[in-house]
């Protein structure tokens, strides 16, 4: 029972779209003080569960979308064949082995349901549909569960004629149900394949109502009174056994003994648990299909893609047959792939119910009410808009476009293929996801591209399963305030469902990670990974478990302090080094970074930014290391410099308390620039993540090609001395430093003595020691500026050859050479203070040079 | 395990460890959701330190468990009413005849449906031009009515002014016959105001009908033969003429009435709501009396007017626009602001909706303060809607008013019915009154402006659990008589309270806009 992707049928990808309207609701507040949650947002959160099932006898769900005014629309696989089109062929004799696999089919699909948590309550001829290959499918079945058993609707759910008797007669409630209802449904279902037509075709609702309730009354076997009562009283004895068997246990009357759809398998087809009903295992909850199928196919789609398939020009002939082979290619794709390149190429389910003409509304002017009270109670409403249910519109709208015309889709679906390839062979692939994520993530895959790049490994959902999530702890009342408060715009994550998936990732990662505690901001850390991984609570746990160690290290332990205030220090040496302009301004204004961006590197920009911008800006972050979030700072701060630099502190708090728009694009460009123009060295801190993991992420950055640019030095150099390595500084000293200093191994591989990367020098070497000392021995290319000669009293230079020098090569880095002393460290102050930009310190001065064999005496260095 | 509630079962479990039989006692609540047991196991497991090895043991007999008592439970809540079986058959006939489609069958298309449709769609068509001149030439015949009945009232006033004279100035004439004079003057105008009255009014009847059939049958012949046709294969037999007349120009002769025109204190801004999403909205402040706002300006016979233009276009669209006009409660049309309105919208015939006494007419008959009255018009400029919210106009403008006031109730009412029917431009008198008085200082001014400002600030943050349209515009009133002063400290309020966040900037080349500042006058 492989979901046979083969047979589809061709050239139409066909898409089942049903909508309705959920109630509004009363115009009241929730106990916490904040505004109810529309219905419509509640089925959105609810029914995302419905898109990760998948079984051969279910018709896939697609997407659920949310109109305007209450509106839902759900997007499923769909088939034009259904048990009520082909009702007529089903009579006769020989067609009851037939009827009874469908009956199997149709157990199967409900006792995975069941397995689940979900009653269908919905089950009739017409939402039973047959694929290409035979197989039922049961269609639509979410909607009693999308709906909180029926409660988010005023309709009722399911067909009168289909509804267990015993639903009709315990009163309009709305609640769980119990499984053997469905089964009842589908023994009505199969009374009318065997008889091969509808029963009760002549009888008003009323009618039928009381008669389904009557059948409670009936003595003896409700098969046969049907039977009768159509005129068929012989099929009865002509049937198979075992087929009547079945009908005979669906009619039961009482539901106890009726069965569960696991029951009557087990009693009437021996099958226990068969391997088609365990749900996908791959930890990402990719559509189970078959693979090996898939990668053959998609490698002769490999073939024939780039040049062929949205070639829809008829004058190019011989290409024309290859481009219908990959039409059908395109078709072989799972569901989801298929409507999310539809949707890619224009398609739109609004555009299409209305051309249908399924969503006419009438003009909103013409349903306005006459007046309304203080109390809200309106009069006169012109139009009384009834929320009506549409039960079974069905549209084909999906016929996917053949002509593609935009190049993005091409390449998307190119993507799409490559990167379903990668992530199959996920782990053996990692590099080259890594490196194929450094062009671009495709949205369709970004949840599993993610999770391949903080490399989650196991078993996460049995991890995530023996977490306990229950047991209250200390931190969840701020848990329980911060969540309605955190990305509610989105619908998904502000649905009841979202709340509670919140909850029970954020108690996990709170009880799985003694050592540190709930800060505010975790909240919007975790967003992200929720949003992308709805289904998929433990990815989303898993992720956000391995983002913090990667990213924010320490950040939330108990006292903090001391990691977020090396944080800001290095973020304002950042600033110094790059934008000397604006740190002067800043620091004479009294704005330090203490007062806007703990919330940005806490939250890694997740609590400024809404989700799409986020999903842009960590699809480099996580390419990168954990100094790149100092940059994003730093391009953030680009955006707002013109505003900054012309306001006090005042208004620089006023700007910051509530984020101007940024352009993410921008922003995202202009990190990684900063980042791969500034040695590595002077991001250092001493509360790195642990350099086990540093390295790795070190190697990872070496190997890319967008993120290193030439300036940076990139191979690992088998330093004989410790003494060119960086090392922490302790924070006191840190933060009375406003340049950064450089390391040894970078200062040289900038300086580039044997010219072997660099055609011109990227640094300008200061000596700030005395005349005497630098004659002694000082580095090649180096300039002279003494410290204490070089400024007059006013702080500006007193000109000479070297200032020329050093004017000319304003916007190189400038590297500033000292002795033990703190010349250097304020030689370079004074000149930051003057603007030059990219200004850094050698740490431990000249003296790492002394052992190596680097120091030239000036006076030959001239002669050369 | 003190207290068990009433849809707890207790789960007993007998694990057979190495060498000891152990039971444990665990609650469990019903209905279980079957997707939980994997970590219910987990938790059973952890909390009483069970060695792993039990871990598929208890699964099992949980799953098992779970069925049985789910099972149990349901049937339990679903037992089958035998005494009310008839009365709750009832209740499902109705419901499903009330509320699903298949039972229910959508309404049968009413006549103004059928009118919206047809004239929506032709105002998006190259019929437009034909239409609104249609309009436009119905118009210019009432208005010539309006002219010639003014004609001749001033006509007949000055002749009873000479009569009254002569009259009065005659010695013979005693008391009793100026008195009867008196008297004859009156019904000889109330005769005439009457007489016209009705010549307007039955062509107002006239026009309308002779509008909407014109409309319908237009479509019918643009819309549905063309379709037809071009089922069969044909061409549209309709070839479209370039329409010259569309060409709307703020022509030459136009000059000399725009500048009589009188120049409105405005400013608008362009702000961002949201901490993160951040949604845009413009918003405008102006200074001017609603009556003034909904007139057309600038109108000639000879030409178009953009306004008329912009509100035929949108009349059946899902971007309506509003206004909230205060009334006292008896809403009657023989004074204040509602007469100015009638007169107003008896200017031209409304073609689409009943006139605005009918329309009133339908309201509750007792009103109080912080309820409104719906109307809706197509012949009055930038409002389709007109909210008719009701205040205690004299008490309002003495008192200081706080958030809970019926009045601001009513404006989030007035809101939520826009958001929930496509509004999405509304107009909202700044500071609650139309026209200034005494006790209006500049700090009262600021004081009601501000309270205005972040009620519906609030209310469009609330908007968004709505499931409406997005309200995109917002215009708040201010009385046209205050001072430049009072109107640039209600205008400096407006980027402070909507959070446009960004300082003012004078500099050109911003990469971020957040503030576009205007000031014309």
């Amino acid at each position: 029972m492989i979901f046979n992707i083969v047979d589809r049928e061709i050239n139409s990808a066909q898409f089942g779209v049903t909508f309705f309207t959920s109630s509004q609701r009363h115009d009241t507040c929730g106990t916490n003080g904040l505004p109810l949650t529309p219905n419509s947002i509640r089925i959105l959160g609810r029914s995302q569960y419905l898109k990760s099932l998948n079984h051969p006898n279910l018709s896939q769900y697609v997407d659920i979308i949310r109109g305007k005014h209450e509106r839902i629309i759900v997007v499923l696989e769909f088939y034009t064949q259904n048990l009520k089109t082909l009702l007529k062929t089903f009579k006769g004799k020989e067609q009851h082995e037939l009827i009874l696999e469908i009956g199997s089919q149709v157990l199967n699909g409900l006792k995975f349901l069941n397995k689940h948590g979900i009653v269908c309550r919905n089950l009739c001829l017409e939402n039973l549909l047959l694929d290409g290959s035979g197989e039922t499918k049961i269609f639509n079945f979410g909607l009693y569960y999308m709906t909180n058993n029926g409660k988010f609707v005023s309709f009722p759910i399911g067909n009168p004629k289909y509804t267990a008797p015993e639903v009709f007669l315990s009163g309009v409630r709305k609640g769980p149900s119990v499984y053997s209802c469905d089964v009842w449904s589908l023994g009505i279902i199969l009374v009318e394949l065997v008889i091969g037509e509808e029963i009760w075709s002549e009888l008003k609702l009323s009618q039928v109502l009381r008669k389904v309730a009557s059948l409670t009354h009936c003595e003896g076997s409700v098969f046969q009174r049907l039977l009768q009562e159509h005129h068929y009283p012989h099929i009865y004895t002509e049937l198979n056994p075992k087929l009547r068997d079945l009908i005979e246990r669906c009619l039961d009357i009482n539901p106890v003994t009726r069965g569960s759809p696991s029951l009557l398998l087990k009693d009437l087809f021996n099958k226990s648990t068969k391997a088609s009903d365990t749900v996908c295992i791959n930890p990402f909850a990719y559509p189970e299909v078959s693979v090996l199928n898939n990668i053959i196919l998609s490698s002769q789609l490999q073939a024939s893609v780039p040049a062929n398939l949205f070639n829809h020009s008829d004058t190019e002939t011989p290409v024309d047959q290859k481009a219908k082979a990959s039409v059908d290619h395109l078709l072989k794709r799972s569901f989801k792939e298929i409507y999310y390149l539809w949707q890619l190429a224009g398609g739109d389910v609004f555009a299409e119910l209305r051309r249908q003409g399924l969503t006419r509304k009438k003009p909103a002017v013409l349903s306005l009410p006459c007046s309304m009270t203080l109390e809200g109670e309106s009069a006169g409403k012109i139009s009384d808009i009834k929320h009506l249910h549409l039960p079974d519109v069905i549209t084909q709208a999906a016929q996917l476009p053949l002509i593609i015309r935009e190049k993005d889709i091409e390449y998307q679906f190119h993507r799409i293929l490559l990167f379903d390839r990668l992530i199959k062979g996920y782990p053996y692939t990692k590099s080259l996801i890594h490196r194929e994520s450094l062009k671009d993530i495709p949205p369709y895959f970004r949840a599993q591209i993610w999770s391949c790049l903080l490399e989650i490994s196991g078993d996460p959902k049995s991890i995530y399963n023996s977490i306990d999530k229950e047991t209250p702890t200390s931190t969840d009342r701020q848990i329980e305030v911060d969540i309605p408060r955190c990305h509610q715009y989105d619908e998904l994550l502000s649905s009841p469902i979202g709340h509670e998936k919140f909850k029970r990732v954020l108690k996990a990662w709170v009880v799985s990670n003694t050592e540190y505690v709930y800060w505010q901001g975790l909240d919007s850390l975790c967003a992200p990974f929720l949003y992308l991984n709805f289904n998929n609570e433990e990815l989303a746990f898993s992720c956000l478990s391995a983002f913090i160690p990667k990213y924010l290290y320490n950040f939330f332990l108990k006292d903090n302090s001391v990691i977020i205030q090396e944080y800001l220090a290095k973020f304002s040496q950042l600033i110094a080094f790059h934008d000397p302009q604006l740190t002067n301004h800043l620091d004479s204004i009294g704005f330090i970074p203490e007062l806007y961006a703990i919330p940005w590197f806490l939250t890694m920009f997740s609590h400024v930014f809404p989700l799409h911008k986020i999903f842009h800006l960590w699809d480099k972050l996580l390419l990168g290391d954990s100094s790149f979030s100092l940059c994003i700072g730093l391009a953030i701060l680009y955006q707002l410099r013109e505003s900054l630099l012309c306001s006090g502190f005042n208004e620089c708090i006023l700007l910051f308390s509530d984020m101007p728009e940024i352009s993410i694009e921008r922003c995202v460009k202009d990190s990684v620039d900063i980042y791969c123009s500034t040695p590595r060295s002077t991001l250092c801190r001493k509360h790195e993540p642990p350099p086990k993991q540093r390295k790795e992420v070190h190697r990872k950055i070496s190997t890319d090609s967008d993120f290193s640019s030439n300036s940076l030095p990139n191979e690992t150099r088998n330093s004989t001395s410790d003494g060119l390595k960086m090392e922490a500084i302790p924070l006191a000293d840190l933060k009375k430093e406003k340049c950064p200093r450089i390391s040894g191994e970078d200062f040289l591989a900038l300086l580039d003595l044997n010219k072997t990367r660099f055609n011109k020098p990227k640094m300008v070497v200061v000596d700030v020691r005395n005349y005497e000392d630098y004659n002694r021995g000082a580095i090649p290319t180096s300039i002279n500026m003494p410290y204490v000669s070089s400024f007059s009293a006013d702080g500006s230079l007193i000109p000479t050859t070297e200032v020329n020098i050093l004017n000319s090569n304003r916007g190189k880095i400038i590297a500033v050479v000292g002795n033990r002393g703190d010349s250097a460290v304020k030689f370079a102050e004074a000149l930051l203070f003057l603007e030059f930009p990219r200004i850094c310190v050698l740490h431990r001065g000249i003296d790492i040079f002394r052992s190596g064999n680097i120091l030239v005496v000036p006076s030959s260095m001239n002669n050369l | 395990m003190s207290k068990i509630k009433d849809n707890q079962v207790i789960l007993n479990l007998e694990l057979q460890l190495r060498d000891s039989l152990v039971k444990l006692e665990i609650p469990v609540e019903l209905p279980f959701e079957e997707t939980k047991i994997p970590e219910f196991t987990q938790l059973i497991i952890t909390s009483f330190d069970l060695p792993i090895i039990v871990e598929d043991d208890i699964a099992k007999k949980l799953s098992e468990f779970v069925e049985k008592e789910n099972l149990n439970y349901l049937t339990k809540i679903w037992k089958i009413d035998e005494d009310n079986v008839d009365q709750n058959i009832k209740v499902w006939e109705q419901s499903f005849r009330d509320e699903t489609l298949q039972y229910n069958p959508p309404e049968v298309v009413g006549d103004d449906e059928v009118f919206a449709e047809a004239y929506h769609s032709l105002v998006h068509s190259p019929m437009l031009g034909t239409l609104l001149r249609k309009e436009s030439a119905l118009n210019s015949t009432i208005r010539e009515m309006h002219r010639m009945k003014n004609q001749e009232i001033s006509i007949l006033n000055e002749k009873q002014a000479l009569e009254m004279s002569n009259a009065t100035s005659n010695m013979n004439s005693t008391t009793t016959d100026v008195n009867t004079l008196a008297t004859i003057h009156f019904e000889e105008a109330h005769m005439v105001q009457t007489r016209w009255q009705s010549l307007i009014e039955s062509e107002n009847l006239k026009q309308k009908r002779e509008f909407r059939d014109w409309v319908v049958r237009n479509y019918q012949d643009y819309f549905i033969e063309a379709e037809e046709l071009s089922k069969k294969g044909g061409k549209k037999k309709h070839s479209v003429r370039f329409d010259e007349s569309l060409m709307i120009s703020y022509g030459d002769e136009d000059t000399s009435s725009s500048n009589t025109e009188e120049h409105i204190l405005q400013e608008s801004f362009t702000i961002h709501l949201g901490s993160q999403m951040k949604q845009m909205y413009n918003i405008r402040l102006l200074c001017t009396h609603p009556i003034d706002f909904l007139r057309f300006r600038n109108e000639s016979s000879r030409e178009l007017s953009p306004q008329r233009l912009q509100t035929a276009i949108s009349l059946y669209s899902t971007d309506l626009s509003g206004i909230v006009l205060l009334t006292s409660p008896d809403i009657s049309i023989y004074n204040g602001n509602t007469k100015g309105l009638m007169e107003l919208t008896q200017q031209t015939t409304e073609f689409h909706f009943d006139n605005l006494e009918s329309q009133l007419e339908n309201r509750p008959r007792k009103l109080k303060p912080g309820d409104f009255v719906v109307t809706r018009h197509s012949n009055v400029n930038g409002a389709h809607v007109i909210f008719h919210l009701v205040v205690d106009l004299d008490a309002l403008n003495k008192i200081e008013i706080n958030s809970r006031h019926p009045v601001i109730l009513g404006l989030r009412n007035i809101l939520k019915t826009a958001c929930l029917n496509d509004i999405t431009t509304i107009t909202i008198p700044a500071l609650l009154v139309h026209e200034m008085a005494e006790v209006m200082t500049v700090s009262w001014c600021n004081r009601r402006a501000e309270l205005v400002y972040k009620c519906v600030k609030g209310f469009m943050i609330e908007m968004a659990s709505w499931g409406g349209a997005e309200m995109k515009n917002l215009q708040f009133l201010a009385p046209k008589d205050i001072s430049e002063e009072v109107f640039s400290s209600l205008a400096a309020m407006l980027p402070n309270i909507f959070r446009v966040s960004n300082p003012l900037r004078l500099s050109t080349s911003s990469s971020s806009h957040s503030l576009q500042h205007q000031l014309s006058h």
